[in-house]
């Protein structure tokens, strides 16, 4: 079965296709909320929340791109209406000055997504959200003022010191170093 | 620099490219619960449509049937008359008889009345009833018949042959009705009535006269007569505003967008209406509604071109070929308020549920057309990607809104009622020409508070 027919077999109400589609999508779906919630309960709360908005409007989607693409969007946009409502964005969160760790050359080496995921949670809620949105889900910064109600420099701004915060952990736990002649991934110059 | 940048990005986002966590079974089970929710909610609009025509079409196959006007007054005079101008010696013996009895005599000679069979003649000695005058009543004449041995009705003929009264004992006791009728009371019916082709029943639970029929015509049949009623309203309504947004074609973006920054407002509608009540508990009404639709837009808006041929895969995002913000009327913050205002012809239907004293609850589905007549606010223009001023021609001329709501009645007095009713209005359509690639289709929630005049 195509996406298209389980769509349409999920909006004549057959629970079986339902239910496939929620377990097609819903872990990879339970790990985009995990990065921008607090613990993995409010990431299960955003999930249900975003499910039940996706089944609501299901007719919405039409067979226009892709179905995942567009669950996606659905998911990300509940998370953030949920981490808004529940952790209230503030554009002066505190952080690392980007000066701090700059003109260092680091080296990133190979990271797990548990560690990385790990550190991500360690950041302030409007950087993580800025961060996520930016750097894994490619979105501009213009968008991302539109959607968490900032302006385009100010996720600019939180953007490069979510970047230095997560560069500086690493290189805490020596995912990063500053010596150019280890062999890594690859090299960013800050 | 930036190529590093986006390098990094790249590595962060691989790192996440197939990253999972398998979530609780009670979220399933949880989202399941709302689907079946929302299924039993359909279930209950489509059965409430369905029964809403199935009672209007039976109405209106009742009245196509039975053209005939209902007589709704019965005076004390026409079954005077027509139980004088019989042959039947009987009645008119037992009219004579009771001529001269007061209400008094009436009331305390009841029990003597049950006993009483030297009233019964050969005719309708099968079929005798009593008919008595209430106090109010008393500038008329009262006539009496005496105690009903069995449950067959007295009919009455003209000379033609043709049935011009029947008068029936029903003893039924404790049955529900009426504070309108004066003590002591019974139970009447009267059938074939000349000209009348419906019965007319009154009912009461004084259990010492349950068995005495009795008619109070003036009081009793006039009161409890509650056929063409009429009554006129005035009304405004606090309403709320809610949009749904869908675009056609390649255009998603901006409906998502639109959909989570537009803020319900709320406005005033007014209402007059007129009231026809053709059968007790159900009422029709019509009249002119001024409505007046609104939505508040963000003054920063995302204009996009969404071209589904460009979509990457997931979970890369969706490509936008343009993209760029637009400001109304060059503010960056802040909100417009849209507004669409309409003349509205409603018909609907009342179905009273329950009454008890002054206070009645009414069903209430009602179906309106709406013509456009003033429309102020800004809509998208796909073509210049910017938002430019809504013109009439923008919009729909007419539209249908099909909803419902709970009327709850007070009567203040015998003529003023006062209402409250919650309603729910659905717009079926968009408010946009067909060809415009973006539609709005409008709920409103509202609270009608009207005053009820009766006219008779």
């Amino acid at each position: 079965m195509n996406e298209s027919e389980l769509v349409k077999a999920c909006l004549k109400g057959k629970r079986d296709s339902q239910k496939q589609l929620y377990e097609h999508f819903a872990p990879k779906m339970l790990g985009v909320c995990y990065r921008y919630a607090h613990s993995r309960e409010e990431a299960e709360d955003f999930l249900q929340d975003a499910f039940i908005t996706i089944f609501r409007k299901l007719h919405q989607w039409e067979n226009r791109g892709e179905l995942g693409a567009w669950i996606r969007r659905i998911v990300i946009n509940t998370a953030l209406n949920g981490i808004k409502s529940r952790h209230p964005f503030n554009d002066s969160q505190g952080g690392l000055p980007i000066e701090q760790i700059s003109d260092t050359k680091v080296m990133v080496h190979p990271f797990q997504e548990k560690e990385l995921i790990d550190l991500i949670h360690q950041l302030p809620t409007g950087y993580k959200a800025v961060f996520n949105l930016y750097a894994i889900e490619g979105y501009s910064h213009e968008e991302i003022g539109m959607l968490l109600g900032i302006k385009a420099a100010t996720s600019r701004s939180q953007y490069m010191k979510a970047r230095n915060m997560l560069l500086q952990k690493l290189s805490a736990e020596h995912k990063i170093s500053n010596d150019a002649s280890r062999t890594g991934r690859f090299e960013q110059g800050v | 620099m930036l190529q590093e940048q986006e390098d990094l990005n790249k590595e962060f986002k691989s790192s996440f490219e197939n990253f999972s966590i398998e979530p609780s079974a009670s979220i399933w089970e949880k989202v399941e619960a709302d689907i079946r929710l929302r299924e039993r909610k359909r279930i209950i609009i489509i059965l409430f449509f369905t029964t809403i025509a199935l009672l209007s079409g039976g109405l209106l196959l009742y009245y196509i049937g039975n053209p005939a006007p209902i007589q709704t007054t019965v005076t004390h005079k026409k079954i005077k008359q027509a139980a004088t101008n019989t042959e039947n010696a009987t009645i008119q013996n037992a009219t004579s008889l009771l001529q001269n009895s007061t209400l008094e005599k009436a009331n305390t000679s009841h029990a003597r009345n049950r006993q009483d069979s030297k009233y019964q003649s050969e005719n309708v000695s099968s079929s005798p009833a009593i008919i008595q005058k209430t106090a109010q009543a008393s500038n008329e004449k009262p006539f009496h018949y005496p105690q009903p041995q069995t449950q067959s009705p007295i009919t009455k003929h003209d000379t033609t042959g043709n049935v011009v009264l029947t008068v029936q004992n029903f003893v039924k006791s404790n049955l529900e009705v009426q504070e309108i009728l004066e003590k002591p009371l019974t139970i009447i019916s009267i059938d074939s009535v000349p000209k009348s082709r419906d019965s007319i029943t009154v009912k009461t639970n004084d259990s010492i006269s349950t068995d005495v029929l009795m008619l109070s015509v003036k009081d009793s049949v006039l009161q409890n007569d509650k056929k063409s009623r009429w009554s006129i309203g005035i009304g405004v309504s606090p309403a709320m505003s809610f949009v749904k947004h869908k675009e056609k074609g390649s255009y998603q973006i901006v409906a998502a967008y639109r959909d989570s920054t537009d803020k319900p407002t709320v406005q005033l509608n007014y209402q007059v209406y007129v009231n026809y009540e053709p059968v007790p508990k159900i009422e029709i009404y019509s009249g002119i509604m001024y409505v007046q639709l609104s939505q508040k837009i963000k003054n920063q808006q995302a204009v996009y071109f969404y071209d589904s041929s460009k979509v990457t895969t997931s979970p890369t995002p969706i490509v936008t070929v343009h993209r760029a913000f637009y400001n109304i009327n060059d503010k960056q913050y802040g909100n417009t308020l849209n507004k669409f205002t309409y003349v509205a012809v409603p018909l609907g239907l009342r179905y009273q549920l329950y009454k008890k004293s002054k206070i009645s609850f009414y069903l209430v589905p009602e179906m309106a057309y709406h013509k456009l007549i003033l429309v102020k606010g800004y809509r998208y223009d796909f073509e210049n990607f910017e938002y430019v001023s809504i013109r009439k021609v923008d919009l729909k001329a007419s539209s249908f809104s099909y909803g419902g709501g709970i009327s709850i009645n007070y009567a203040i007095n015998n003529h003023l009622q006062f209402e409250i009713v919650p309603t729910y209005k659905n717009f079926s359509k968009s408010i946009y020409i067909a060809a415009y690639p973006y539609s709005e289709r409008f709920q409103q929630y509202a609270v009608q508070l009207n005053l009820r005049y009766m006219l008779n």
